[in-house]
């Protein structure tokens, strides 16, 4: 069903808006002509060009400045750097602004999560144990020490059930 | 057997150190020590690498890179202290500075994505050893920008599509492979037009994926896209098959013949050319010579090569010669 205007509730609505005041989240679907008659004249986004038309959103999200206050006690980079430019001052700024990058990732990534690689000191110990066994189980097997192979087997399972 | 249509894959990795600022933002002492520690990371393996400093290179050398994808535009821009590192078969490029700390990749002739992975992965494991590098358990690898964070992959493949773009199809196609969270662009990427019919498709997602499952997405993109340009081909030769010929023998005329060749025209004829071998228009027994010749006919690159300084007008004077010395032995035509 489409979805009308909240603010004249007559025009369907083409633009999405989204604020994060102290945490607390408000949304809001406007056309075209509250848009501009609420002053909300161009998307902080806007900027960014194809980059993200790319992930083919249909809604062009708009952050209000109240929501945009903070900066990054890390490398002193603001929220309004960031919705200007779409690029990040430092790692630290993610966490401080999660509230801004979490919603714009689930758009543009459809992913809030990540799966893939870590790097090493992020194993756990069992994971780490488990890669030194793999390593050790393909050196036998290369060494055609299958004895030793079938031994190592046996410690991943039950590395694996217990894990 | 290989039918010339994916060029090379590429596979490139996004990383950082964390408590660094990114390299847009970061001083010249930090930055000098970056590259340092990444040079010397990568000095522990068995594999010789060699590191050139942006700032001991010359215009030149920085284009002929560029043309060769082992550096970026970014990396010449972004931060003036940023270097890149190669190893000896320039198939591993590490740029140190450019908009993440360390951008990484593996480039391989053919269609090779999940092989450029285990390369690049493995070149990976060596740069983050004993080293903090900026990752969070549920984001992954932090990046200056959010649309590489994740797995801060992407995989690419250089593809050779004239039956798809001289159909006009490919718009179709690039439409068919973004619902799979898929790029295709022009060779030099982001804002490009394409010469020579060659394209890049990559995927566009970074985060919620396993590297292997990026792998696979692009390869089975890539695998729709080969045989959709096969079936264009074979269309174009039912259709139009007089005025193809006709065209890719004009083509093929020009580069041996003409006097100047601008390097556009001539990356464009050469595609017509190749066009021409697969359909048995033309003989050549080594198609890859024939993209070699496109490296080295790039600007920058012949240039070099030449060891001459020369404007553009005798830029296309000397790749005319060149092209036609090379063409008249390497390409003939068929007796039918």
């Amino acid at each position: 069903m489409e979805k009308m205007c909240d603010d004249c509730g007559k025009r369907p609505a083409v633009y999405y808006m989204k604020n994060v005041i102290n945490g607390v989240t408000s949304q809001r679907y406007l056309c075209a002509e509250c848009k501009a008659k609420l002053g909300f004249t161009s998307s902080p986004f806007a900027g960014l060009g194809n980059l993200f038309s790319s992930f083919g959103n249909p809604f062009a999200t708009m952050y209000g400045v109240n929501g945009a206050k903070k900066t990054c006690p890390t490398c002193g980079y603001t929220a309004e750097e960031y919705l200007g430019s779409g690029y990040l001052g430092c790692p630290d700024c993610y966490e401080t602004f999660a509230d801004l990058i979490t919603p714009s990732l689930a758009k543009m990534q459809r992913d809030v999560k990540h799966v893939g690689k870590s790097p090493a000191e992020f194993y756990s110990p069992e994971e780490k144990q488990y890669n030194e066994l793999l390593r050790k189980r393909e050196e036998a097997v290369a060494n055609e020490d299958y004895r030793l192979a079938g031994q190592i087997n046996e410690e991943m399972k039950k590395l694996k059930g217990g894990a | 057997m290989d039918n010339g249509i994916v060029i090379s894959s590429r596979v490139r990795l996004a990383r950082n150190f964390a408590g660094y600022p990114f390299p847009a933002h970061l001083d010249s002492e930090k930055s000098l020590a970056l590259t340092q520690k990444v040079y010397e990371a990568l000095g522990k393996g068995e594999e010789k690498f060699s590191i050139v400093r942006i700032s001991d290179m010359g215009k030149q050398q920085g284009e002929a890179l560029k043309e060769l994808h082992l550096i970026s535009d970014d990396l010449l821009r972004i931060n003036k202290y940023s270097a890149v590192i190669v190893n000896k078969s320039n198939d591993v490029s590490v740029m140190v500075n450019e908009e993440d700390h360390v951008r990484a990749q593996c480039i391989l002739p053919g269609n090779l994505l999940a092989e450029a992975y285990e390369k690049i992965s493995d070149v990976d494991d060596m740069i983050s050893a004993g080293n903090n590098i900026a990752y969070s358990p549920s984001l992954g690898y932090l990046t200056a920008c959010p649309t590489n964070v994740g797995t801060g992959m992407r995989a690419s493949a250089m593809m050779f599509l004239p039956g798809l773009s001289l159909t006009k199809s490919l718009e179709k196609c690039i439409g068919a492979v973004a619902r799979f969270d898929m790029t295709v662009r022009g060779e030099y990427g982001e804002g490009t037009s394409s010469e020579g019919y060659l394209y890049q498709v990559s995927n566009a997602k970074t985060l919620g994926l396993t590297e292997k499952d990026i792998v696979s997405g692009v390869s089975v993109a890539v695998e729709q896209l080969e045989k959709n340009e096969i079936t264009a081909r074979q269309l174009l030769l039912e259709q139009k098959g007089t005025t193809l010929r006709d065209g890719i023998m004009r083509a093929y005329g020009v580069l041996t013949n003409a006097y100047t060749l601008t390097t556009k025209e001539f990356m464009d004829k050469l595609g017509l050319v190749k066009l021409g071998v697969w359909y048995g228009f033309l003989n050549c027994d080594d198609v890859s010579k024939l993209d070699e010749l496109a490296k080295d006919c790039r600007p920058a690159n012949m240039t070099l090569k030449s060891g001459k300084n020369m404007d553009s007008e005798e830029r296309d004077v000397y790749r005319a010669e060149k092209v036609a010395e090379t063409l008249s032995t390497l390409v003939r035509k068929t007796k039918n």
